[in-house]
């Protein structure tokens, strides 16, 4: 896909943001999607900055709380701010600005990644550009 | 009541300007409306200073690049030094700026000792299997016990699973300490509404006439006195079609311990499944009702949402 998240240029990925095992995707009103590819079918827990149908979740005065099977909180989402915080995952925190993305303290802006399968993955201990999608996620 | 609060609710990795944040300024403007006292313990503050620094640093560096990037192209600009445009916050007086009475707590040598305690033998509400000793979380801990055993309501406020997670509960209720992990529920606990409060309310309240006349101990009008963070469920066209979750009602006598599952359709409240009850001490079977009662709950069309994410996943490759 082509897309343009963060005032950065993904062109001809499968997935622009890979937060863990989340895909970060934004449609043309600004609104953003995340699709779990953790399992074996691709799973929507956000759905255009709202909680996706059939996934546990708890409203918050500033966002979303995604649960887990366990009932474990995952992480949470602010719409207002389009930014995921981490609860029980082991990540640093995703914001999509309007010209950059902030993951942690790092800020990404006006890149231009082509051809890769995933533009940017964030991990626990890293962060990376232009990276293969890894073996065990499902393919969007 | 006295709020303690965690680093990891107030603020997260980003450098603060002149506005908190609408989450710590909705709990700040509680505080203020409530005349409770918001407590940031020292070592929290050392940390959110800390973080921001890291922040700034990473803003004056990119401020610092974008200088680089005008220079090469040779455009000219009035070059202000970036440490003196990029400033580090005063997070206390953005704070108190709010009208809250904010206190930052001193650890005493007892908490340091206490805390070091607690690190060194993995004693609660630390992780035995953690490989960090957590010492700033056991400081946080041991100065959030030491006000609750000295004032009747101190509220601590943290994600942190050493401070809300179960190894820290029996402590807890021994000392009076409240904890919650979210500010949602620090506003729920100062009985501020928030989404998940009006909404449970509000099945509370279809459900109140089938729970009366199943446990006639409790009071004629509902009365939530705490529930726990809830679980929600949407089916495909955005209706709620089931929330969950434990929750405390008062009875003329004491309290109504349970856990529900509500069980929903289009406006109707068609099915509560309560389980795990405790009404006044006593042990009570797990029931299901069926109060067909008319709720009125938000719903939110995702039809739009999902045309617009099948556009982007359809987009050329």
């Amino acid at each position: 896909m082509n897309l343009r998240l963060g005032g950065n240029e993904f062109r001809n990925v499968q997935v622009p943001v890979l937060w863990g095992t989340r895909a970060i995707l934004m449609d043309k009103t600004g609104k953003l999607s995340i699709i779990d590819l953790g399992s074996t079918e691709p799973r929507i827990e956000i759905l255009g900055d709202e909680p996706a149908p059939r996934v546990a979740y708890a409203p918050l005065v500033d966002g979303i709380s995604i649960l887990g099977a366990d009932e474990r909180e995952l992480y949470r989402y602010d719409p207002k701010e389009r930014t995921l915080y981490p609860i029980s995952l082991r990540l640093p925190e995703c914001e999509i600005g309007l010209d950059s993305i902030r993951i942690g303290f790092s800020v990404f802006g006006a890149n231009s990644i082509s051809g890769a399968p995933v533009g940017l993955v964030v991990r626990e201990d890293g962060i990376s550009l232009g990276a293969p999608l890894p073996a065990a996620l499902a393919r969007l | 009541m006295k709020v303690v609060v965690n680093s990891d609710i107030v603020f997260h990795a980003k450098l603060i300007r002149d506005r908190l944040g609408a989450p710590t300024e909705k709990l700040l403007a509680a505080c203020r409306a409530g005349g409770h006292t918001l407590i940031v313990p020292r070592t929290v503050l050392l940390e959110l200073e800390r973080m921001q620094d890291q922040a700034r640093e990473a803003e004056i560096k990119r401020l610092k690049d974008a200088y680089g990037t005008l220079d090469q192209h040779r455009v000219e600009y009035q070059k202000k030094p970036p440490e003196e445009l990029i400033r580090k916050p005063d997070l206390i007086a953005l704070m108190r700026a709010s009208g809250a009475a904010v206190e930052i707590e001193e650890a005493t040598l007892d908490d340091f000792n206490d805390a070091q305690k607690r690190a060194s033998l993995h004693l609660p509400p630390g992780d035995p299997s953690s490989k960090s000793d957590e010492m700033r979380d056991l400081v946080i801990w041991a100065i959030s016990l030491r006000l609750a055993r000295k004032e009747k309501d101190v509220l601590l406020v943290s994600v942190d699973h050493v401070h809300s997670g179960e190894r820290g509960t029996e402590e807890a209720a021994r000392t009076g300490l409240l904890r919650e992990s979210s500010i949602d529920g620090a506003l729920r606990a100062l009985a501020v509404g928030t989404p998940a409060g009006e909404q449970m309310t509000e099945v509370v309240r279809a459900a109140w006439p089938s729970l009366r006349r199943e446990f006639p101990q409790l009071t004629e009008q509902p009365d939530i006195r705490h529930f726990d963070p809830p679980r929600f469920e949407r089916d495909e066209g955005g209706v709620l079609v089931s929330i969950s979750c434990a929750i405390r009602l008062a009875t003329a006598a004491g309290e109504f311990d349970a856990k529900l599952v509500a069980t929903l359709g289009v406006d109707t409240l068609e099915e509560l499944n309560v389980y795990a009850v405790v009404i006044d001490g006593k042990e009570h079977p797990p029931i299901t009702l069926t109060p067909a009662a008319k709720v009125l709950l938000p719903r939110t069309e995702l039809k739009a949402r999902q045309d617009e994410l099948q556009e982007v996943l359809r987009s050329p490759r």
